[in-house]
């Protein structure tokens, strides 16, 4: 069986907690992901940040409101808002309830787990330590060297 | 868990070729080569220390497409990657080595300028990353931007974790930190004979100042030198040790320290005697230098080359 050990994209950049919404942008940005671990000070992984996390948080409260009308979100009104959030701290966006795996965990479970939530990556951790990542090409490129899942 | 700190990485392009000149035009051939590979000191102990098996991870500061080339490498070469990416491009180093002629012309970039708010993330992230590994690599230079007491902030924040820190770097950046009691100084003194605010080289000269060194800070446990191949000096506590290459066949320096560095790491983290640990260390630096490769890749050829170096203890 295929384990999430033998596939980890071996990279454990995290942002801190906290750290503010602009560095998380930042750090997306430069590192070119759309989602980024979140860790506490002691380095123990608490979540995930994604993208559409980011977004959600950007959009007024009063436009949400009105997302059942034919209403159309106004760019203005988002980048304003996004503006005024910059300086709030990490833990703030962060999702606590982003799938993860385990090094032991078979590679169809990740792949399964990937599926359903629609993820680009599952953090792996071991115990509260982020290890690494496992991405949507690490499992599309398992069937390449002639592999099955499971 | 092996730390390692490159502030100031590089992508090493490498060009093997034979009739080097200036203002020529050279066409490689199929017995030439050139190779884009992860560089930097620290990079470079990290790409050894993983072929010798050591599970280790690399941080410090990369960035753009060479950033990414650098941490792609890292990565499939097996070591876990933490740098912290920055608006500037990692730099690029370039080598020239003339197997006719056996010239190694180097050109080294300046590299990319830190902000502080990218300094201030990177100790963030260095001082996370102390809660799981037990041994601190600080090598390479600064980059512009970095005030010169980071070095010394880190190793305190090693120690105050009770982790010995392994400093490989240019006597410039060594000196003022000497007091801050590294566990392992090793200064880079290929291109630079003065240490400790004094012209310094010889035998003796080395023996002498790594005694200063150690009599006076109780947290540094070994002073070595290794830019003098044939007579590597090592200064411990109880004593000195000189290491002697036997039947040198230098092919290639490039990177001589730092598998020296990672073959000593390798070693002392299994508990061998001190004679040991250094006689590992030197067979890895020459191990090194006698491909054409900036890094080990044969390992096996560590052990064949241990009984080629020659241990004197001096008291």
């Amino acid at each position: 069986m295929k384990r999430v050990k033998d596939f980890i994209y071996k990279d454990i950049l995290s942002v801190n907690e906290n750290s503010d919404l602009r560095r998380v942008i930042i750090t997306m940005k430069r590192h070119r992901v759309c989602a980024i671990p979140v860790v506490n000070q002691l380095g123990e992984y608490i979540g995930c940040i994604s993208e559409q996390d980011i977004l959600n948080a950007s959009v007024p409260q009063y436009m949400k409101s009105m997302y059942n009308t034919s209403f159309m979100a106004d760019l203005d009104h988002i980048i304003g808002h996004l503006h005024d959030i910059l300086d709030k701290k990490a833990f703030e966006f962060t999702d606590s309830s982003y799938p993860t795996v385990t090094p032991n965990d078979s590679m169809s479970y990740a792949a399964d787990l990937l599926f359903r939530s629609k993820k680009t990556a599952l953090p792996v951790l071991e115990g509260k330590m982020l290890i690494g990542l496992i991405t949507r090409i690490e499992i599309l490129t398992v069937s390449l060297n002639g592999n099955k899942l499971s | 868990m092996i730390l390692t700190v490159t502030l100031n990485p590089a992508i090493d392009k490498i060009l093997i070729l034979n009739g080097f000149e200036i203002h020529k035009l050279h066409r490689l051939d199929s017995r030439e080569m050139s190779m884009t590979v992860p560089g930097g000191k620290g990079v470079n102990i990290a790409l050894n220390l993983s072929a010798l098996g050591d599970e280790t991870i690399a941080t410090g500061f990369a960035g753009g497409h060479e950033g990414h080339l650098l941490c792609d490498s890292l990565r499939q070469s097996g070591v876990t990657t933490s740098f912290i990416f920055t608006e500037g491009s990692t730099r690029t180093n370039t080598s020239i080595l003339d197997l006719q002629h056996e010239t190694l012309t180097e050109i080294n970039d300046f590299g990319q300028e830190i902000p502080e708010d990218d300094l201030v993330f990177l100790l963030e992230s260095y001082e996370r990353l102390l809660n799981r590994v037990d041994m601190v690599v600080l090598a390479g230079s600064l980059p512009k931007g970095v005030i010169e007491d980071v070095y010394r902030q880190m190793i305190i924040m090693a120690q105050g974790h009770g982790i010995n820190v392994v400093l490989h770097t240019a006597p410039k950046y060594i000196d003022p930190l000497i007091d801050s009691g590294p566990f392992l100084i090793n200064p880079d003194m290929r291109s630079y004979h003065r240490f400790m605010g004094r012209p310094l080289d010889g035998i003796d000269a080395f023996l002498q100042a790594g005694r200063e060194i150690i009599s006076y800070q109780k947290n540094t446990e070994f002073v070595i030198f290794t830019h003098r191949i044939e007579n590597v000096v090592a200064v411990t506590r109880k004593q000195s040790y000189i290491m002697r290459p036997r039947d040198l066949k230098i092919v290639n320096m490039l990177g001589y320290a730092d598998a020296y560095l990672a073959g000593f790491i390798h070693a002392y983290r299994q508990n061998l005697p001190t004679a040991d640990v250094l006689r590992y260390a030197s067979a890895a630096g020459l191990t090194n230098i006698e491909v054409l490769y900036k890094e080990i890749r044969d390992t096996d050829q560590i052990e064949a080359n241990l009984q080629r170096i020659d241990v004197e203890e001096v008291s």
